[in-house]
């Protein structure tokens, strides 16, 4: 019995173009974001920001810091320097929101020093000279001019107001200042 | 059986479709027992009845510092906390550009923490925004503000394309609430009651340059216009938090807008003695975050100031709306039962251990 109805016969290219895009979703699906991890798992470390920083790739092995014989390179583990200094004056655990762990501070004599973790491993993400009692290798202590700065480690800095900033192998080493006088310098992971 | 291949096909391609659609259902993260601040966003479109007198907009901020049934045991006000994880500025102007789709609230209450980020920052903080959030110009342009690099936009529309590789992480809550969601929060307030006293504070570092960026006031500027716009009161708030460092030269930027644009300002960290927190009591992560203590003492705090400066009417004689605000504080005091029974049991909140044991 033939149908009252006669079904309009739908051309073959649109049959085609169909099954096109169908194929190219699934394609598409197979290819995005394959090498990204999930995002259900903590952000790359970040200064508490979520900023993506160049953590994982491996130690640094410019700028490096010396406290109390020890010297320190931005990206290493940091139980053996830790186990070194012995306790902190002050330990501070900063979860980001909805994840755990990110930053840890131990505080010692005039040295922050902050770690990120990845995996099991804490690895020391910043290190933070908090007063003039210690100075870098290069001779550098809080109260310094830009001029001295510059005198010791060159002419090379990335400069912006009240800022000058040295990047050496996976370290990026920052003098900040106040009416010409240095009252913060930081070794930290390259912010990409 | 010729005129039947158009039929197949198009069944065919109906059967993709819905095939697509529940592979992508199962394999977004649910948020339902871990990482909970994902489920936030998404409890507000469960919410039936979207008729609040206040929209709190901002980070964990105002989803740990703020109890909406606090808000109405003590003052009969209707509250909704559209909070997520390091919710950035322009997350908060979209979700209250969103919300204004649904309700028109008396107040809106705005955390200024996340003034300090002028950029995207991380795309997880980004999902947790806008993966919930159902598909509307404000989505689209939401995410064309939030993107960081190397995110594709149209994953974000089709979420299969980004989480398709958690075929292998899939667990039993992926299956458990495949068609089925519970609220992980109390109207966007994510409660705990653990407690973790401030031993110690970091050092505030020196920042080279305090002003706040042009985005951020501009995105600022757009969540005061679009208040007004809706005749809706702006009220600027920074929570009791001691991490980060909230300096001095930002709450003078803050106090300054304020004034300019006749708005109320106020910094609960100069207001610390006045509502009673105690940083060996009121905190579960030593001072970045309030526990349900220091959450309800903010409220009762906050909530005066609603009722007294703001007029906001007490609605508890509504019977309706009472019935449905009992059955919620039921739930919040159920769920505060049983994390303190938790912690006995445990000695922690295991909705809340992320760290791999």
């Amino acid at each position: 019995m033939k149908s009252p109805v006669r079904q309009k016969k739908i051309p073959r290219r649109i049959t085609r173009a169909a099954m096109a895009l169908l194929l190219a979703f699934l394609v598409t699906l197979a290819f995005v974001a394959c090498d990204k991890p999930p995002v259900t798992e903590p952000p790359d470390p970040g200064n508490s920001t979520g900023q993506t920083t160049t953590a994982g790739i491996e130690p640094s092995s410019g700028y490096s810091f010396v406290y109390r014989g020890i010297e320190i390179f931005i990206n290493t583990p940091v139980a053996p320097i830790l186990a070194e200094l012995g306790d902190p004056i002050h330990f501070f655990e900063a979860p980001s929101c909805a994840f755990q762990g990110l930053d840890k501070i131990y505080t010692y004599a005039g040295l922050e020093i902050q770690t990120y973790t990845e995996g099991d491993t804490d690895y020391v993400y910043i290190l933070n000279i908090m007063d003039d009692t210690v100075s870098t290798p290069e001779g550098i202590s809080l109260g310094a001019s830009p001029e001295e700065v510059k005198a010791a480690y060159g002419n090379h800095a990335a400069e912006s107001p009240n800022q000058l900033l040295y990047m050496s192998d996976g370290c990026q080493l920052k003098f900040v200042f106040a009416d010409d006088e240095l009252v913060s310098i930081e070794y930290a992971l390259p912010v990409i | 059986m010729k005129r039947k291949k158009p039929l197949i096909i198009i069944l065919l391609v109906i059967l993709t479709i819905a095939f697509l659609a529940l592979l992508q259902a199962l394999l977004m993260p649910k948020f339902q027992t871990q990482l909970l601040e994902g489920g936030l966003i998404a409890d507000y479109y469960q919410e039936q009845n979207k008729d609040h007198d206040v929209i709190f907009i901002g980070d964990c901020e105002v989803y740990e510092d703020f109890s909406p049934i606090t808000l109405w045991e003590q003052y009969g006000i209707t509250s909704y906390i559209r909070g997520s994880a390091q919710q950035l500025i322009w997350h908060s102007y979209y979700i209250l550009e969103d919300t204004l789709r649904y309700e028109t609230p008396d107040v809106v209450v705005f955390n200024i923490l996340s003034m300090k980020y002028d950029e995207p920052q991380n795309e997880a903080y980004n999902r947790m925004a806008l993966d919930a959030m159902p598909l509307s110009g404000t989505k689209l342009r939401a995410i064309k503000a939030s993107m960081t690099e190397g995110e594709e936009w149209l994953s974000y529309i089709f979420p299969l394309l980004r989480y398709h590789s958690r075929w292998h992480e899939l667990s039993a809550e992926d299956f458990e609430f495949l068609f089925r969601r519970n609220p992980v929060s109390h109207n966007g307030y994510l409660m705990r009651v653990d407690v973790k006293p401030v031993t110690s504070i970091p050092t505030p570092r020196p920042l080279p340059d305090y002003q706040f960026s042009d985005i951020c006031y501009e995105y600022l500027d757009k969540i005061t216009d679009l208040c007004r716009t809706n005749d809706v009161r702006l009220i600027l708030i920074k929570a009791p938090s001691i991490y980060p460092y909230w300096y001095d030269q930002w709450d003078q930027q803050m106090v300054d807008y304020a004034a300019r644009n006749d708005l109320l300002y106020i910094n609960t960290l100069q207001h610390l003695e006045e509502i009673g927190i105690d940083y060996d009591t009121d905190t579960y992560d030593a001072g970045l975050h309030m526990n349900l203590s220091g959450a309800e003492k903010m409220s009762v705090y906050f909530g005066r100031i609603l009722a007294e400066e703001y007029g906001l009417a007490d609605r508890r004689g509504d019977d309706l709306l009472a019935a449905r605000w009992n059955e919620k504080a039921a739930a919040y005091y159920r769920q505060q039962a049983d994390q303190y029974l938790e912690l006995e049991t445990y000695g922690y909140l295991r909705a809340f251990r992320y760290q791999s044991d």
